[in-house]
């Protein structure tokens, strides 16, 4: 069942000067139930200005987004519902925290959503404990918190919505290697936990290769691909074109193989480098 | 011939300012680091192990608690050197929409050596030069604000490299950047520090980033832990683990590797060395 749908969506700005940009040109896109999706483009392909248009922050020029199969711009009151359906976390997100607890902040979202007090503290309680924050951490100051536990702060901000879309744009930007596994983690055990759709926006495709099973590539602000991770990651020279990339350790494999290695070609992670090259091997790879 | 030093840390402590009677713990503890003329050092180390104090240290933002810091010589508690230092240090930082000064992409590039006091026609060069080297010249007459988050980081490292500082920190100038933004900015760093011999300090949380430098500083909590050669920092997996970070993907494939048994050498970092040795190892070394 499609949720989301972009339905030749295109969005400019500065119309009539000589700057008038075309920031997404006719974009067509069916986000399924129970995606785990992740948009990858290069800088100013349009990634945060579609993932905007699906929550009505921002409205398409031409074009319609749905939402269940309807508009979602049809009035104040459905672009307002659409906000809380579709829970968008940004970029760098712990820079928006602002109440004086952790608690009031990540209650702030569900508690908008006219709530009541016991269903919004357990909300809190819940998304709190999902993402990794003790319960004594509720009444401490978000500014007291190291970089990666505000991110968790602000992640669970949205989560607490309980949406029916997740977007998170580029949710492990800044982080150390272990800040970053742990957040694609916690994204991956949502996503199992919930069955809920999650949409990622991210630059690395490491990080997409370690949590997305389908791929939305965009160019220039039309849509260039939009599959698995097999059907997007062999396309590696289009990918190079947009300023993209594979893996690295898909990368390695390419390579390999060109040297006459039978290796599978559909690796993009170094659990599944290691376990296909020891496949390999006592298959009798090295005994040539 | 031994080269000169360009920024010492010597036995340098620095502790934030709380905001309440408990002082916070010590953010760095008794830095010795010499910065050579024309090196290019990459810093790595969890979030909050001090990497962006040293940045701000060198450059005269911040005053050491204990310790000095000298830059070409010249102490950087002493305020009437404060430009000078800041003409021989220049920092980019990680949120590039702190540093936008300018409506034009190539007035905010040009804005640093205006200040310097630099002729017109030089200044025209350097802009150019600068805004080709991160691949943004096309974008020299639009306005800043209206550039994606890496096109931004782009115009304000050329920004830093139109003033030709003898040495440029940067600060995870690459977390928002795509796949072929990383690979302009890491180019547009070599070619700044091979061509014109300019001291290169990188922050960075991507270990294939810090593989390219001549040296590796690791930082955990406020102490360094390491600092080598990348092939010697490298080879050090646990102090690594320890420090929240990881190993470059190469190196952690061809690890997970050994320790199956698979025949291959210590030391590899990259992703061609892995291609080398596996094709020796596998098909050469190990079928005799």
């Amino acid at each position: 069942m499609t949720v989301l749908e972009a339905e030749n969506v295109s969005y400019k700005y500065s119309v009539g000067t000589p700057f008038q940009i075309t920031a997404l040109d006719r974009v067509n896109v069916k986000v399924e139930q129970g995606d785990m999706l992740a948009v990858i483009g290069h800088t100013g392909s349009g990634k945060s200005t579609l993932i905007q248009h699906f929550n009505a922050l921002l409205k398409p020029t031409e074009g319609r987004i749905l939402l269940y199969g309807k508009d979602i711009n049809e009035s104040r009151e459905t672009a307002h519902n659409a906000r809380f359906k579709v829970g968008l976390c940004f970029q760098y997100p712990e820079y928006q925290l602002f109440e004086s607890t952790v608690y009031k902040d990540i209650s702030f979202g569900p508690a908008n959503m006219g709530l009541s007090s016991s269903e919004t503290d357990e909300r809190v309680r819940r998304a709190a404990d999902f993402v990794g924050l003790s319960e004594n951490m509720l009444g401490k100051s978000p500014f007291d918190l190291s970089g990666g536990e505000k991110r968790r702060v602000a992640i669970a901000g949205v989560m607490a919505m309980e949406p029916e879309v997740l977007i998170m744009d580029e949710p492990a930007a800044g982080l150390d290697p272990r800040g970053r596994r742990s957040i694609l983690e916690l994204i991956g055990n949502y996503r199992k936990k919930t069955g809920r759709t999650v949409i990622i926006v991210s630059h690395s495709m490491e990080d997409v290769a370690g949590v997305a099973e389908k791929i939305l590539v965009l160019n220039r602000g039309s849509v260039a691909m939009h599959g698995s991770l097999d059907e997007v990651f062999s396309r590696s020279d289009e990918l190079r074109g947009m300023g993209l990339d594979i893996p690295q350790i898909t990368r390695i494999f390419s390579e390999l193989n060109k040297y006459g290695f039978g290796l599978k070609k559909n690796v993009y992670t170094v659990e599944q480098a290691k376990d296909e090259i020891l496949r390999y091997l006592h298959k009798g790879g090295n005994a040539k | 011939m031994e080269k000169a030093t360009l920024i010492r840390f010597s036995d340098v402590s620095y502790r934030y300012e709380s905001d309440n009677e408990t002082p916070l713990p010590l953010a760095l503890k008794n830095i010795n680091i010499d910065i050579k003329k024309g090196e290019f050092v990459a810093i790595l180390g969890h979030n909050g192990s001090g990497k962006s104090t040293l940045a701000k240290l060198a450059n005269a933002i911040l005053m050491p608690e204990s310790g000095k810091i000298y830059v070409n010589g010249m102490d950087t508690s002493d305020e009437s050197l404060e430009y000078e230092i800041r003409q021989t240090v220049g920092v980019v930082f990680q949120n590039p929409d702190n540093q936008i000064v300018a409506t034009i992409v190539e007035e905010d590039v040009a804005f640093g050596p205006e200040n310097l006091g630099i002729e017109p026609s030089e200044i025209r060069k350097r802009v150019d030069e600068a805004l080709k080297a991160v691949g943004m010249y096309e974008y020299r007459f639009h306005e800043p604000h209206k550039l994606s988050g890496g096109q931004k980081q782009r115009v304000a490292i050329a920004g830093i490299m139109a003033m030709r500082t003898d040495c440029i920190i940067l600060d995870e100038p690459t977390a928002m950047l795509d796949p072929k933004g990383r690979k302009e900015v890491m180019a547009a760093m070599r070619k700044l520090n091979k061509e014109l011999g300019i001291a290169v300090v990188l922050i960075t949380h991507y270990m294939e980033e810090a593989v390219a430098a001549d040296r590796v500083i690791v930082m955990d909590s406020g102490r360094i832990v390491l600092d080598g050669a990348p092939r010697d920092v490298f080879s050090n997996e646990e102090i690594i683990e320890k420090a929240g970070l990881e190993l470059p993907e190469s190196a952690k494939l061809a690890l997970l590797l050994r320790r199956s048994g698979v025949n291959l050498p210590s030391g590899i970092l990259t992703a061609e060395e892995f291609i080398e040795a596996f094709k020796f190892s596998v098909s050469g070394g190990a079928a005799k």
